[in-house]
């Protein structure tokens, strides 16, 4: 978890990716650096001396009119393709919760986490991680995506679940990245607008 | 109904809360004395869930992620101690509706982060249809209540925590009926979600607009 997470590209000049530790974060490319101070998020412009209050909604704001994921994702030619390491752990079974003998509800257990990729284009999502349930499926037959601060858990046909937590990328651009590709699949199929990703994937007409 | 661990963390975490935030709390008369509720927040930081729980005198059932309750032995045995229900994100979970609605049934009030996450940026995100679903099944009060402060204090993305001003606001319960059948309480869903979008933002403390800085 960092800033950078939150902060994965530069909101003053679109570079991707930020570079960062903790809570400060800067740009390779113009210089500019954001670090959380006091519960602040203080901006510093390349070649000046004074900090600037800035909010975060502002800087997500600044990413996504930068292209959010989607630049660094796209190759020359305009194909798509975008890849990240990952311990890559798949779901073993669903415990019960108990307490004082009621039922309260179900607990995913995950089995042992293996070093892995996840790599996407415009149709599919890879997994590879050396586990005979590792593969690759079609951005339309993903149930739900849901991300947590450091990890993607993709939700898969056949009851599968396989989370990802990141080894050196930004689960949040992850979270975005796969959200705009599985909108642009159902719409590309003529199958409505997604409204929603989790617990399962949603389209209204 | 407060259980016995309910009631000790309440107190102890109170503390504990006092020490991570200088809270204040606001509206708390909205809060039923009796009877069930269901309790709208929005969700920005993990101290969330731990500021309202000790700031409301009614147990609250707040739904958490089903994965905390699998993250290590100390989560598993406290969570469901402090009234949390597992709700699992990445498939429909009719066990834990049942489980909310039993409480609500015993006279307990229950919490739903209607965004279902935290938010990244600490905006309030868009509702969870399942979430509202639940509202309009239950038909019982619902109050909003808004966290302000704890993004500032612990956002998602950070490890580190900063004591900084927080508020808790509770607001007028909303009422919205019971609406019996999947018809009526998909026809009321969009109506319901502009309303307890409407309550929560008017909770809310709009902050300062600042223009993006240029360097002059």
């Amino acid at each position: 978890m960092a800033l950078v997470d939150l902060c994965y590209r530069c909101p003053q000049c679109g570079h991707d990716p930020m570079s960062g530790e903790g809570d400060v974060a800067w740009c390779a490319s113009c210089g500019v650096r954001i670090e959380r101070s006091r519960g602040r998020l203080l901006l510093s412009l390349p070649g000046g001396d004074r900090r600037f209050d800035v909010s975060a909604l502002d800087l997500c704001r600044r990413i996504e009119e930068h292209g959010g994921p989607i630049t660094r994702a796209t190759r020359d030619g305009g194909a798509l393709e975008y890849q990240a390491r990952a311990r890559v752990s798949w779901q073993l079974s669903e415990r019960a919760v108990r307490y004082r003998g009621v039922l309260r509800g179900f607990a995913e257990s995950m089995g042992p986490a293996a070093q892995g990729t996840i790599t996407v284009d415009r149709e599919r999502v890879h997994v590879e991680c050396g586990d005979r349930r590792a593969g690759s499926w079609r951005h339309l037959d993903l149930r739900a995506v849901q991300a947590s601060s450091s990890s993607l858990q993709l939700s898969l046909p056949g009851d599968q679940l396989v989370q990802l937590r990141f080894l050196d990328d930004s689960p949040r651009r992850w979270e975005t990245l796969m959200r705009r590709l599985i909108t642009d699949a159902y719409e590309r199929a003529g199958r409505g607008r997604v409204v929603e990703f989790q617990p399962r994937i949603v389209t209204r007409w | 109904m407060v259980s016995g661990w309910y009631a000790f963390f309440r107190v102890a975490l109170g503390w504990i809360g006092k020490v991570l935030t200088q809270c204040r709390v606001s509206g708390t008369s909205h809060i039923p004395r009796e009877g069930p509720f269901i309790l709208v927040a929005n969700h920005e930081s993990i101290l969330d869930p731990l500021l309202i729980q000790t700031n409301c005198r009614r147990t609250v059932h707040f739904f958490a992620k089903s994965t905390q309750f699998g993250a290590n032995a100390l989560f598993r045995w406290f969570l469901p101690r402090v009234a949390a229900i597992p709700a699992r994100r990445y498939r429909v979970d009719p066990q834990s509706v049942r489980t909310a609605l039993r409480a609500l049934e015993r006279g307990d009030g229950v919490g739903i982060y209607l965004e279902g996450e935290r938010s990244w940026e600490g905006a309030l995100r868009p509702f969870r249809r399942g979430s509202i679903r639940l509202i309009l099944k239950a038909g019982v009060p619902v109050v909003p209540c808004h966290v302000s402060g704890t993004y500032d204090a612990w956002p998602r993305w950070t490890r580190s925590r900063w004591r900084s001003p927080v508020h808790v606001r509770y607001g007028e319960p909303l009422h919205f009926g019971v609406h019996d059948t999947r018809a009526e309480r998909e026809s009321a869903l969009e109506p319901a979600a502009r309303r307890l979008r409407q309550a929560l933002l008017a909770l809310a403390v709009e902050p300062p607009h600042r223009p993006w800085p240029t360097g002059a």
